[in-house]
């Protein structure tokens, strides 16, 4: 009994966390105590304090103003790269698997060799050809992404083919693609959304690893990974400026962990 | 919990491993370290290629194990090295070498005027050197005898000795080095050179160990070995300093990031060494941008542009695009913009730009002032630093900057090809080729070439009459005016003059700085000292 | 069954020329001229003239349908070309920086593998118990970590504040075992999570509570009903992650100056070294599309259910 409650509890927790979160992101003008982008180069690398209660960085700007600002950099984008991902996987994925044979050798091949290509050249071929911008950056990553869930999705599909429902509906006389889908999808809706909450912290730490090579969110942009990044250098002389942005990446991975968790044991 | 003593014993068999590996190893390193001098670099040496005609390894490597005719001293000064003395003629097309006498290579053969020959046809007829002046305009080599070298040149040349200085490709090679021995165009065997130091050990990727030339002819040579250790991660190298792993890190081959500096300060265990560069990061403008295309916009750039802000500001001022040291650069002829934004807006004004409230940004035609500044991080990390601060600088002033950071050949082609940029952050060259071979590739505007960073045809007819001219007054007269125009038509934003800086374990003394950055240290003064 | 591999590998051939037309085609549409990268490293400008002598002598003259059909030509001769940078055969590049990346990813494979499986099988048994609890939020904080701040970590607490191993190189077995550790960790805490998550699905089935209800002692119970059933999700798994590894190598070879192929490939593509490129991305496929094949014929010999003239994907 204890045990449930203090599930409820944490659960109550993230969700209220994400909910605060989106509210920060669309509210961050108003709520960050400075000026994100203000540098005061008198005042940098101050360790957190009262008036900086995350500290400053090289620039002496404000980390906890900067880390607000960036969840509109960094987690909204999130939402958008995982589900034009998803919306892909379901296309392709219901494709293959219902239109076998030829087609679906032939897309599979084709996801066999995207996840073969290491994901550094596409994206460096991607933006450098399409040119710079987040909108290309987003591009070149659910390029390299998208084959992983067309994968996912078809083979959820085929499982959920076999079992017993969806052969009495086709017994009873439905067999539209549309009719399909209405069955199928809520079906194995749980499982692509484990996947997809467990992918929210590597689209992040996706992004960061793009501006390692240059590619990325562009300074003097507050995104979480790009600051990740920075502070990676800093390392020895002011650790609070990778801690802080890590510290959000990892509280936000964990909210949507255990929302999710909380809503797979809730079917 | 079925598996997890299975679990344990495995992670004591592997921790008893490691413990048994690590006794081992710290032994045979005890031994061996006492001797080496470990030193961090980020390009792998390629020790078992580094041929003196080509461009293979890194600079420095090039430059301990060969010498040169002649050695550049800084600030446009020439020093004897394996040349005792030398003569060029008025006309500038004939140069004689005399070479010092009892000097050897590494393998004991002497050095000779058929060596020198030997070593600068290799270099010439490699065709990626085609450009340099010395492949261009050479006509002859002659060997009177066995200690003179004359170069004749088919029109006046005036670089040639800056050339020879350079650490590649004209320094001096044994004939030995290759197969069948002597053979212009025979293959690379071995490096064998005069300077103070061989090849003795090489590793793919890991590292180029050299050891003391016996014959070293200019001083006594090291007793210790140099073991050049090849450290990718800037990061990885200051925790090998930290660690022990490496005894010297720093400069242009092995850059120890300025942003942990601090952990080296006043710290028992580590000296810093600081030493002075002749390079400088400057703005490339871009004329066809139509803000930047108005001289008043530009000027109003560098007005704005705080360059005491840059690297803490505690470096030298910033006074023009090139720093003092620079050869032809004097107290008083190269005048610059000094940091003063008053006079930033009335410029900006004069151009037809009208103050924006809500944005605070200046506007014409309903198009706000704003401007793409191309940078790269990988081969300098720092500028993703200075260009934030720029940005900040411009915002100041009613301009809007927006950096984009691009990967480095993306940000070559950017440069040289695409021309995809307002404002592009750049680096001078250094020492023996500045100013004349920096200016010349990146200001020189022909009508087949444009020039890269800028197009002025008065500049380049003067670019061209420094080519022309032999006497040193004539050209000083020339670059005065050089550095007057690029300053009226302000065809750059100077932005930083770097330094060399150095860490190392205060075991390791003797330190000292070369002249030039492409062969900073003098390593064969390098000693340990138990401490 | 012979046919059907047969087939099979006609099937991988065809993958392999879309593969390497894809690849090409990629690298001649990246910004970035190697011509002008090489001469840069000669410290000048690229002027016209040595940018199209370069061009030329590497044949990036010709139309792309020519420079194609040369490369693939070249390699039915068991050659790559040679590298525009060293001038050397990729080969021989490629077959020298081979063996430490090798036994990077086959270290950090089998320890992920060895480590992960029974961990993530155990939780799954016991979901729900604080040791589950714990090592969940664990795995999902080894989600938020990159990996480079996770390898510059374990240099620092190693090789600085605790020094007892080496932080760059590869020269002693000692060498290996930081960039090991990182690799295992960030790949591990993904395996933990799906292995549990497969063994929290799987004994739920009727005759795994069937078997647990006849009281069959662990030893039988876990490896020939639990595993058993499992088999076929976790060898997905372990074959599947073969690409995840060699990503992480890519970085962990940057940060620890490991002289492998994974950085020499980052540098190739750095640099514009079409030839490293085009030969070090088609060994990594034909890697990768072997293992399936690999993979494949597991799946039939763990279930004879499977046809091999089935694909891969059907399971």
């Amino acid at each position: 009994m204890m045990n449930i409650i203090r599930v409820n509890k944490l659960s109550a927790a993230a969700l209220l966390f994400i909910a605060m979160l989106l509210f920060m992101g669309l509210t961050a003008s108003w709520l960050s105590p400075y000026d994100p982008f203000f540098t005061n180069l008198e005042q940098k690398l101050l360790p957190p304090s009262f008036s900086h209660p995350f500290g400053t960085d090289y620039l002496g700007r404000d980390l906890l103003s900067r880390v607000i600002h960036g969840i509109g950099d960094s987690v909204f984008p999130v939402f958008v790269v995982l589900s034009i991902v998803m919306l892909i996987g379901l296309f392709v994925g219901t494709l293959s698997a219902f239109w076998g044979n030829k087609l679906d050798m032939l897309l599979m091949s084709v996801t066999d060799i995207f996840t073969a290509l290491p994901s550094v050249l596409l994206t460096i071929v991607v933006v450098g050809f399409l040119g710079f911008g987040m909108e290309n950056v987003y591009f070149a990553v659910i390029l390299s992404w998208w084959a992983k869930y067309v994968r996912l999705i078809r083979g959820l599909i085929h499982d959920v083919k076999k079992e017993p429902y969806i052969m009495a509906s086709r017994v009873s006389g439905s067999f539209g693609m549309r009719t399909m889908i209405r069955h199928m999808i809520p079906n194995i809706a749980p499982q692509i959304g484990t996947i997809l909450i467990l992918d929210v912290s590597k689209v992040i730490l996706t992004l960061s690893g793009l501006s390692f090579l240059g590619i990325g969110a562009q300074p003097p942009s507050p995104e979480w990974g790009v600051m990740l990044l920075d502070g990676k250098n800093y390392l020895q002389v002011a650790p609070w400026m990778g801690f802080f942005p890590g510290l959000m990446i990892f509280l936000t991975a964990c909210s949507f962990q255990i929302v999710g968790e909380r809503l797979r044991k809730g079917k | 919990m079925f598996r997890t003593p299975g679990c344990s014993v495995i992670v004591v068999l592997i921790l008893a491993l490691l413990v048994g590996c690590s006794q081992e190893q710290s032994i045979i390193s005890s031994k061996e370290e006492s001797k080496q001098i470990v030193v961090a670099v980020t390009q792998d040496a390629e020790g078992d290629k580094l041929d003196a005609a080509t461009y293979n390894g890194s600079r420095h490597t090039h430059a301990a194990v060969y010498d040169a005719l002649v050695e550049y001293e800084g600030e446009g000064k020439l020093a004897p090295s394996l040349a005792e003395s030398w003569e060029v003629s008025d006309d500038g097309k004939i140069y004689s070498f005399h070479l010092k006498e009892q000097v050897k290579f590494s393998d004991g053969s002497p050095l000779n005027a058929a060596a020198v020959k030997f070593s600068l046809e290799r270099a010439i007829s490699r065709e990626e050197n085609a450009t340099l002046e010395i492949s261009r305009l050479l006509k002859t080599i002659e060997t009177p005898d066995d200690s003179t070298v004359v170069l004749t040149f088919k029109e006046t040349a005036t670089q040639v000795l800056y050339e020879l200085s350079q650490a590649r490709p004209f320094r001096i090679m044994s004939p030995n080095s290759v197969t069948p021995a002597g053979d212009v165009n025979g293959t690379f065997q071995q490096a064998i050179g005069t300077g103070p130091w061989k090849i003795g050990s090489y590793k793919q990727g890991v590292e180029t160990v050299l050891v003391a030339n016996e014959y070293y002819w200019a001083e006594n040579p090291s007793e210790y070995s140099l073991v050049f250790k090849v450290i990718t991660d800037p990061q990885a190298r200051v925790l090998a300093l930290q660690s022990g792993e490496v005894d010297l890190a720093g400069g242009e081959l092995g850059n120890v990031p300025a942003e942990s500096l601090s952990v080296f300060q006043n710290n028992e265990k580590f000296v810093i060494e600081t030493g002075s560069s002749t390079m400088s990061y400057f703005l490339v403008l871009n004329q066809n941008n139509a803000d930047l295309s108005e001289k008043n916009i530009r000027q109003a750039i560098n007005y704005g542009n705080d360059t005491s802000k840059y690297r803490n500001g505690s470096d030298e001022t910033v006074k023009g695009l090139f720093q003092q040291k620079v050869a032809f650069v004097t107290d008083d002829n190269q005048p610059f913009y000094s940091y003063d934004p008053g006079k930033a807006k009335p410029l900006i004004e004069a151009s037809g730009y009208a103050w924006n409230e809500k944005n605070h940004l200046y506007e014409k035609d309903g198009r706000a002032l704003q401007l793409r500044l191309v940078i790269q991080t990988e081969e300098y990390p720092e500028w993703k630093e200075m260009a934030e601060i720029f940005q900040d600088n411009m915002k100041q002033i009613g301009i809007q900057v927006d950096i984009v950071n691009q990967e480095r050949a993306a940000y070559y082609d950017t440069l040289w090809s695409s021309k995809d940029y307002d404002l592009l952050m750049y680096r001078t060259y250094a020492d023996a080729q500045l100013p004349y071979r920096f200016l010349s590739s990146l200001f020189y505007n022909s009508s087949s070439t444009p020039g890269v960073a800028f197009q002025d045809a008065p500049l380049s007819d003067l670019l061209d009459q420094i080519a022309d001219t032999v006497s040193v007054d004539r050209q000083q007269a020339l670059f005065d005016q050089v550095f007057l125009r690029m300053h009226e038509e302000v065809m750059s934003v100077p932005m930083y003059y770097t330094k060399q800086t150095f860490v190392h374990k205060r075991d390791v003394v003797g330190f000292a700085f070369n002249a030039i950055e492409d062969n900073p240290l003098k390593w064969h003064h390098l000693k340990k000292e138990a401490q | 069954m012979l046919r059907s591999i047969i087939n099979r590998l006609l099937m991988l051939v065809l993958m392999f020329v879309l593969f390497s037309l894809f690849v090409f085609t990629l690298m001649r549409l990246a910004p970035g001229d190697p011509a002008s990268m090489m001469l840069l490293e000669i410290g000048g400008g690229p002027e016209q003239s040595l940018v199209a002598n370069l061009q030329e002598q590497w044949g990036l003259d010709q139309s792309f349908i020519q420079q194609y059909l040369v490369w693939v030509f070249q390699i039915f001769q068991g050659e790559l070309g040679n590298s525009f940078m060293s001038g050397e055969p990729v080969v021989n590049e490629i077959m020298n920086r081979l063996e430490p990346t090798f036994r990077l990813i086959s270290g950090s494979f089998l320890i992920t593998v060895v480590f992960s499986i029974p961990i993530g099988i155990w939780l799954g048994l016991n979901e729900g118990s604080i040791p589950d609890r714990v090592v969940y939020s664990v795995t999902i904080l080894g989600l938020s970590v990159p990996l480079y701040w996770l390898a510059i970590l374990l240099m620092y607490t190693f090789g600085v504040l605790w020094p007892i191993l080496p932080v760059v190189g590869s020269s002693s077995g000692l060498h290996y075992v930081l960039p090991i550790t990182a690799i295992s960790l960030v790949q591990s805490v993904y395996f933990i999570r799906m292995i549990r998550s497969y063994t929290i699905q799987y004994s739920k089935f009727f005759y795994i509570e069937a078997a647990r209800a006849r009281g069959l002692r662990p030893y039988i119970f876990y490896p020939s009903y639990l595993l058993r059933s499992m088999y076929i999700p976790v060898l997905t798994l372990v074959a599947t992650s073969l690409p995840g590894f060699f990503g992480a190598s890519i970085i962990t070879e940057t940060i620890y100056s490991f002289p492998g192929f994974s950085k020499y490939m980052l540098e190739a593509i750095y640099r514009r070294d079409f030839p490293v490129i085009q030969g070090s991305v088609l060994l990594v496929a034909a890697f990768i599309f072997v293992f399936n094949f690999v993979a494949d014929i597991l799946y039939y010999l763990a279930d004879p259910r499977i046809h091999l003239d089935k694909q891969r994907w059907e399971i």
